[in-house]
């Protein structure tokens, strides 16, 4: 029986070369909300916004919620900056949930990111401006949290270099 | 009523961000959530330690055949015992770690909260060790066994051929007071390889939590509803009840009988028996991550024949 999960935003799993996310305190776009964990970026014009549909600019996970628009672009908030190698736990996006399911088949290939309700996904109908590289699917290594059956299931993806280190625009 | 859902960034190190109550100097107390673990399976389960990344084993017998008529100048009649299926299981190394900032264990109102981070470790592993048992159980009516036939089947061979079948698989009925009856009988008549007797007594009387009112009614009441004579029950305080957390199936139950355990069947098997250490920080470069813990863990359950258990599905 499928199970469907509850999505979450992503959970950094680990880093070989950087033991922790580092803090940093951002200028926030005064008209941005999000939630704990979603993904966000710092744009050219100084301030931090979130990361929407498709983003190819990823570089903050946000450490706290921001429940209603500040109303100003002159306040500083924590978030913790992204790195090419960290591994993140994300659970998989399909409009349709019968198909929002991790199969091996995935595994190495690349997606890009949706957002629905300030939760972060990986989106597996779109894969033209990737934001994500699939590690493997979560229930290879979770046996007994996971199954290959669970709708919205998890994965392990890393977020592409070139995403993380993108200039905002 | 409005539902909130915690959100908190989910960062791997246990920072002010994640527990931001702890920072609210009105807050009077923090109320630790205990991570309680049912242990129920591990009852059933040998344990075995390996020290490669197989298990494999196998049974021998000393069942011999019945002694025949010899006279003082026959030939001797010798007989050999039978030998054992084998099985092989893999084992897997499994692990978690957790690691915590200065800055919340300074702001701590208890002082605890590196133990308390810590003590879901090897709580972490325990249910994972009941977890895999049960999938074991949960899953024998459609899993292989050490002989071929599924771990609770009706067509197991004795070790001996010559012997005929022996099952472990009831009949599917839903649980009653005639079904688990009938369950200690079909325990009571099964054969050893060489097809005799064993006098197997069922002991336990295990249900997932959907039957365990009905079995507890089952084991407990003095008449029998089998009958409109209303006599005595014949399973009356008979057998231990198990009620397994972890059973996935809410209509199948299982006997448990007095077998020794070299005869259970249900192998856990540990390469690494579960740890929890720590990971050494702080580090030169992070000295305010102050500590972290791992746990690991690297074995493996399986069952190769489960002689000691009757399984039915119900209905």
């Amino acid at each position: 029986m499928a199970t469907t999960r509850t999505a979450s935003n992503p959970v950094r799993q680990s880093n070989a070369s950087v033991p922790a996310m580092p803090e940093e305190k951002r200028l926030v776009d005064g008209d941005a909300t999000w939630k704990s964990g979603q993904l966000l970026y710092g744009s050219s014009d100084g301030l931090v916004y979130t990361c929407a549909h498709s983003a190819v600019v990823i570089h903050y996970l946000a450490l706290q919620d921001l429940a209603s628009a500040i109303g100003n672009d002159t306040t500083y908030k924590p978030m913790a900056r992204l790195h090419a190698d960290d591994v993140l736990l994300m659970n998989v996006w399909h409009a349709t949930a019968a198909s929002a399911l991790a199969p091996e088949s995935i595994t190495g290939l690349r997606y890009e990111l949706e957002v629905q309700s300030n939760v972060c996904y990986v989106d597996l109908e779109e894969n033209t401006t990737d934001a994500f590289q699939v590690i493997m699917p979560y229930w290879r290594v979770s046996e007994f949290d996971d199954a290959s059956t669970d709708l919205y299931g998890r994965v392990l993806v890393n977020v592409i270099a070139s995403v993380v280190n993108a200039e905002g625009a | 009523m409005a539902q909130t859902r915690l959100w908190y960034p989910q960062e791997g190190t246990v920072t002010r961000f994640g527990f931001e109550d702890h920072f609210d100097k009105a807050m009077n107390d923090i109320k630790l959530r205990v991570d309680r673990v049912p242990m129920v399976n591990g009852q059933f389960f040998t344990e075995d330690d390996e020290k490669t990344n197989t298990y494999k084993m196998s049974t021998r017998g000393n069942e011999m055949a019945l002694p025949i008529v010899t006279q003082d100048t026959s030939v001797r009649p010798f007989d050999q015992q039978p030998p054992g299926y084998s099985k092989t299981l893999t084992i897997v190394p499994y692990s978690m770690a957790v690691k915590i900032t200065k800055e919340i264990v300074g702001m701590d109102l208890k002082g605890t909260i590196q133990h308390d981070m810590m003590s879901g470790l090897p709580t972490g592993l325990k249910r994972l060790l009941e977890y895999a048992m049960a999938n074991v159980i949960n899953t024998g009516a459609a899993t292989a066994g050490a002989d071929g036939s599924f771990i609770f089947g009706n067509d197991h061979y004795n070790e001996d051929a010559s012997s005929g079948t022996w099952s472990n698989l009831e009949t599917a009925v839903a649980l009653s007071p005639s079904s688990v009856a009938t369950m200690r009988r079909n325990m009571r008549k099964r054969k050893n390889a060489r097809g005799h007797f064993m006098g197997i007594k069922m002991t336990k009387l295990m249900t997932g939590i959907d039957l365990m009112d009905e079995a507890w009614s089952i084991v407990n009441s003095k008449r029998t509803s089998n009958d409109s004579l209303n006599g005595e029950s014949s399973i009356y305080k008979a057998f231990d009840l198990v009620v397994n957390d972890y059973m996935t199936d809410s209509n199948a139950f299982a006997g448990w009988g007095d077998l020794p355990e070299s005869m259970w069947g249900f192998h856990a098997a540990f390469r690494d028996r579960p740890v929890v250490e720590s990971l050494g920080y702080p580090s030169p470069e992070y000295p305010r991550i102050v500590k972290g813990f791992y746990s690991f863990v690297a074995f493996v359950v399986g069952a190769s024949q489960a002689k000691n258990m009757h399984w039915n599905v119900g209905a």
